[in-house]
């Protein structure tokens, strides 16, 4: 995939992307004490990768 | 006077009542509607000044990287229900929506995998920012936040 400034993101790249913005912006907006926004941002990080790409295994079955 | 009469009763408010439109409502509701319009002013405007700029950053990062991977930016004459929500998602922005139509002076492209990923950058830029909003609402009303 390419941006309009010629420079291209694989698939992994903007998985990768997006989980980390948006486990930025739970963890921020779920918690308020630093060590617990840490915690929370890890922890939805790790599970938006997991469900990920656990479903990209549980697809590749049908992928042929 | 007995203990009975000292006692307060619960009163439920109804929306229209005097308390339910007291001035910290009216904030509340106005926290809510510059954080839609401008993501992480609700915040910024009760001082939250880590939160604001997280949200203004991760909806910005979004919808740039949504934009410029030519994802498809809805308008408001789609074709099916799901255009129509896909527009409702993007206006979530609030004013950035502007910021994307112009970044996309291509137009989108859905052909390939980078602008249906871009797609969902956008939509989610919208829903994350109406939640940020909610947020600020729910905070500027003295919920806990």
């Amino acid at each position: 995939m390419t941006l309009a400034s010629g420079e291209s993101f694989t698939h992994m790249q903007a998985f990768l992307l997006f989980a980390a913005v948006i486990s930025v912006a739970f963890g921020f907006l779920g918690r308020r004490q630093r060590k617990d926004r840490i915690k929370y941002i890890l922890w939805s990080f790790f599970l938006f990768l997991a469900v990920g790409i656990g479903i990209g295994w549980a697809m590749y079955p049908f992928s042929r | 006077m007995s203990q009975e009469s000292n006692e307060t009763i619960p009163v439920e408010l109804s929306p229209g009542s005097a308390e339910a439109n007291s001035p910290s409502e009216s904030r509340a509701w106005g926290v809510a509607i510059a954080g839609w319009l401008v993501p992480g002013l609700g915040h910024a405007l009760q001082r939250m000044w880590g939160r604001a700029l997280v949200v203004f950053l991760t909806v910005g990062i979004l919808v740039v990287a949504g934009a410029s991977m030519r994802g498809n930016l809805f308008t408001s004459n789609g074709n099916d229900a799901f255009d129509t929500l896909g527009y409702l998602a993007d206006l979530g922005t609030g004013s950035f929506y502007f910021l994307a139509r112009s970044l996309e002076h291509d137009g989108a492209d859905v052909s390939h995998s980078g602008g249906d990923y871009a797609t969902r950058f956008l939509a989610t830029a919208g829903v994350l920012n109406l939640l940020a909003a909610l947020h600020a609402y729910e905070a500027a009303r003295g919920r806990k936040a």
